[in-house]
């Protein structure tokens, strides 16, 4: 029995792959080839389009135009089993194993030379040639179920290279991994490659990528920044180019038109707060953001970003401490409109806008009580219509139709609609909470625009974001939390990537207390 | 409105887009004319149920069809039938269709009608000498606060507990029916039994009075009821509350973002379904049964429930939906002239509702073919705006 096929050495060449999911465009076209014999790192941040490349490679994304060639040969592939049987194979994060089954069982799924009826004996002795072929040993008779992590991913990969595949991608492999295990991983995929294999690896992680890769590929924003050999790398020029922007923008957008930085327009002084569960979310937050100012809240999904901007917009409430906008002490969503506070929150489909409703009855959720829009209990439809329609010329919205229901905007569209509301009128401050979330980069920037043009209007802009990028291009101060209170807090000339990130993590600062 | 938690068309990494089955369901990008189609498909089931149904029947098709035809406009006794059903119906899908549009299923209106009509009887029998004009008022409050505090626990457990509330309204209803049975059979015993488990009448003052239009007699709870779904109508579109629960509809998340006060709307939503199919079940009782019952409603409540679904948020449609109902139960109510079994029209009814239900997602859906997966020829990588910069 052979496992092996012939075709060792097939390069896997992508070229002018788009893929488009709606309005975002996950993968925007360039050429790539990865060659037999390497371990060949595609490395990006989340949602730079790594993943959304491999399966299309992989056949289970269908791209919406260009071309892929395994081998030289121009290939379509309509499903997963085509690919394989071109021979592309992919571990995906989540194993598609039978947990049930014994690893034999496992490896025999699918498999073209084990006939219906075959004994268990005959199953394990496959299994055991299979892992001895590849260097991967695992034993046939156990039960996945029972498998560590790091075993399950050894049986995963297998079953893949037996049913033929010469070129494997590995999406993120390490991130369900002990350390251990990570390093054992590595050795086999250098194994792998030494013996003339192609294989893809899939990561965000630098130091990963630096221990295991021949080459490495940089994406960003759907398209290719870099693709280098492993000796022309090293960290700090990776980091650059996987976190730089792609388009130039970003030497910095921010110098600010108007310097008179004195007033303090939102003051958050001693927050404390409980999430849900009653564990203590924020532990005395104080944060004041200025007039004419940018200040970018970074850290980790979960530190007390949520509960600190919903207290600022005045839907939760805080144990204790106080919130003060334009030198009104605010509780509550009416005080704080009031007070000039716009809010774009982070779900703009879920909680910023009803979509099954249309853009004019959305132009006044947040309004709809003022004397502009109601009189009485009643509401003034062809004023809110008025208003509506003069917003969505304001904003230079996509449609001037304001029955259109915004479930039919883009989702640059809709933010228009939403950042314009929260923007427009006698605004002294805003809270942005990841504003170009899920935004291809067009409309992506527009939003940071209009943010950087509030600003120079003279709001007080508090922007939270899960993006550095966009902190560091569009901030003036940077602000890290860290389990519920400010680690750190720095003008952006100052702050410096690295010791962001190791504040984000837990660290302590150089130079801080 | 119908609604699915799986949008549908959605096609899985994986799936293989060679399939045999080559349509996709797909959301309408113009859902605009969703009413018409709602409309024409009720008509569609209406008329093919209607087509069909002599066939299961031994009586001659143009019996058949004169029999339903003065159940219903064919004669005013026939139209005055129809009206009359329609008054408790009307306030029944309206009893629904309120809560509906936040998101919460009232299945106790039938419970909440009887708790009204039973109110209203306590009422009338506290106070039997007092004049029409006192008493008429004061039995329609009645009704209204009793089938608002039916209502009270399923609401409170369902905002506070989080406990269903289709569970608890619906099993009200036959705590409802064991209450006014024990009335019915115990304090209020009628003088004269005449069959049936019912209350002794009401004083002839308590009684609603009839109209006559030409010939169609029907209490004057009809113009209540023909009215209230275009006051609700305006309410949803015109005022504050009805903005409110409009944009809140089940996303309760966006309320709050806006400062609504989300639980309070979702209270007075509640309480007010139980005080409309309260006051459903009293004016019914005062304009025509004229005394309470434990089959007053006679699943009025369930058939309001329907009835709201298909309207889907939409009150002047729960109108027109339940005006339809009632000809075809009146309809099917003289099927039993012509020695039809007149259950003949549930079948009827059912046929036409699912037309309806399918109608809803024919409105919101459609199904396109799907496009080949085959990467078009005339794409290159000229087109390709960023290639590699190896040297960088």
């Amino acid at each position: 029995m052979t496992v092996m096929t012939d075709r060792a050495g097939l390069a896997l060449e992508l070229s002018g792959i788009v893929k488009k999911f709606g309005d975002l465009t996950a993968v925007s076209g360039f050429e790539i080839c990865f060659e037999p014999g390497q371990v060949h790192a595609l490395l990006g941040e989340n949602g730079a389009g790594k993943s959304t490349l491999m399966n299309v490679a992989a056949g289970f994304l269908t791209p919406d135009l260009g071309e892929i060639a395994i081998g030289g040969r121009a290939v379509h592939f309509g499903s997963p089993r085509d690919a394989i049987e071109a021979g592309v194979g992919m571990v995906h994060q989540h194993f598609r194993l039978v947990e049930q089954f014994t690893v034999a069982q496992n490896l025999a799924l699918g498999a073209k030379d084990v006939g219906t009826l075959t004994s268990t004996k005959a199953l394990n002795e496959r299994a055991a040639e299979i892992g001895a072929t590849y260097g991967l040993g695992v034993d046939p008779s156990k039960v996945v179920g029972s498998l560590s992590v790091g075993e399950k991913q050894r049986v995963e990969i297998l079953r893949t290279l037996s049913r033929g595949a010469q070129v494997l991608i590995l999406d993120e492999p390490t991130a369900v991994l002990t350390p251990d295990e990570s390093d054992q991983l590595c050795l086999n995929l250098r194994a792998m490659a030494s013996a003339g294999a192609t294989v893809v690896f899939i990561s965000h992680k630098l130091n990963e990528v630096l221990a295991v890769a021949d080459r490495v590929s940089v994406m960003r924003g759907g398209l290719l920044v870099a693709s280098r050999d492993r000796s022309e790398c090293d960290l700090d020029s990776l980091a650059r180019l996987m976190f730089e922007d792609v388009t130039q923008a970003d030497e910095r957008r921010s110098e600010r038109s108007a310097v008179s930085l004195g007033t303090e327009i939102m003051t958050i002084q001693d927050l404390r707060a409980r999430d849900e569960r009653g564990a203590s979310a924020l532990k005395g937050v104080t944060l004041e953001v200025h007039d004419h100012e940018i200040v970018g809240l970074v850290g980790v999904a979960g530190n007390g970003q949520q509960e600190l901007e919903q207290i600022v917009a005045g839907i939760r409430q805080a144990d204790s401490g106080t919130v003060v906008i334009n030198g009104d002490e605010v509780h509550g969503v009416q005080a704080a409109l009031r007070a000039g506070l716009g809010y774009i929150p982070e779900d703009r489909r879920g909680t910023g806008l009803v979509t099954a409703q249309s853009i004019w009855l959305n132009s006044i959720l947040r309004i709809y009580k003022q004397g502009t829009i109601s009189r009485g209990v009643l509401i003034q439809t062809k004023k809110a219509k008025k208003f509506a329609l003069e917003l969505a010329k304001k904003v230079n919205l996509s449609t001037a139709d304001v029955a259109t229901l915004v479930q039919h905007l883009s989702g640059g569209n809709a933010q228009k609609l939403l950042a314009g509301r929260e923007l427009e009128g006698e605004r002294k401050a805003v809270v942005a909470v990841n504003p170009t979330q899920g935004l291809d980069v067009k409309a992506a920037r527009a939003v940071r625009d209009r943010l950087i043009q509030a600003r120079d209007e003279g709001l007080a802009v508090l922007l939270i974001s899960a993006d550095l990028d966009e902190v560091f291009a569009i901030s003036d101060r940077i602000a890290v939390i860290y389990e519920g209170q400010i680690a750190g807090n720095f003008a952006v000339g100052d702050a410096d990537r690295d010791e962001i990130g190791r504040l984000m993590g837990g660290g302590s600062a150089n130079g801080l207390s | 409105m119908l609604r699915s938690s799986v949008e549908p068309g959605v096609v899985l990494p994986g799936a293989s887009r060679r399939s045999l089955w080559p349509w996709r369901i797909e959301p309408r990008p113009d859902p605009e004319r969703i009413g018409l189609y709602r409309i024409s498909a009720v008509l569609l089931g209406l008329a093919v149920s209607l087509a069909v149904a002599p066939l299961f029947t031994s009586t001659p098709p143009a019996e058949f069809y004169s029999a339903i035809w003065l159940g219903t406009f064919g004669s005013t006794l026939g139209m005055s039938n129809v009206l009359t059903i329609a008054m408790p119906l009307i306030l029944a899908g309206l009893a629904a269709s309120i809560p509906y549009r936040l998101g919460l299923w009232n299945v106790g209106i039938d419970g909440q009608m009887l708790m009204g009509a039973w109110t209203a009887t306590a009422v009338a029998f506290a106070m039997p000498q007092a004049p029409g004009f006192l008493m008429i008022p004061c039995m329609m409050l009645a009704g209204m606060i009793g089938g608002a505090l039916w209502i009270i626990i399923p609401t409170f457990a369902r905002i506070v507990l989080g406990v269903s509330e289709v569970i608890t309204t619906f099993l009200l209803n036959f705590v409802a029916v064991a209450w006014v049975a024990y009335w019915c059979t115990g304090p209020w015993y009628p003088k004269s039994s005449a069959g049936g488990v019912r209350a002794e009448p009401l004083p002839a003052q308590g009684e609603l009075g009839k109209l006559d239009i030409q010939g169609v007699v029907v209490s004057w709870g009809i113009l209540i009821a023909i009215a209230l779904p275009f006051v609700f109508w305006a309410a949803f579109r015109f005022t504050r509350w009805g903005y409110e629960i409009t944009m809140i509809g089940d996303n309760h998340r966006a309320g709050r973002y806006a400062g609504m006060n989300v639980r309070r709307l979702l209270v007075t939503s509640m309480l007010l379904g139980g005080l409309l199919a309260g006051f459903g079940g009293t004016i019914y009782m005062m304009g025509t049964s004229g005394q309470l019952s434990t089959g007053l409603t006679n699943n009025t409540g369930f058939n309001g429930l329907v009835i709201a679904v298909l309207a889907g948020s939409n009150e002047l449609a729960v109108l027109a939906l339940a005006l339809i109902y009632s000809l075809l139960l009146a309809g099917g109510g003289s099927l039993g002239i012509v020695g039809v079994d007149s259950d003949l029209v549930f079948a009827i009814i059912g046929i036409t509702l699912i037309f309806g239900s399918f109608g809803e997602a024919y409105a919101r859906l459609r199904l396109v073919r799907t496009k080949s997966s085959r990467v078009p020829p005339e794409s290159t990588t000229k087109e390709a705006p960023w290639t590699i910069n190896s040297s960088h």
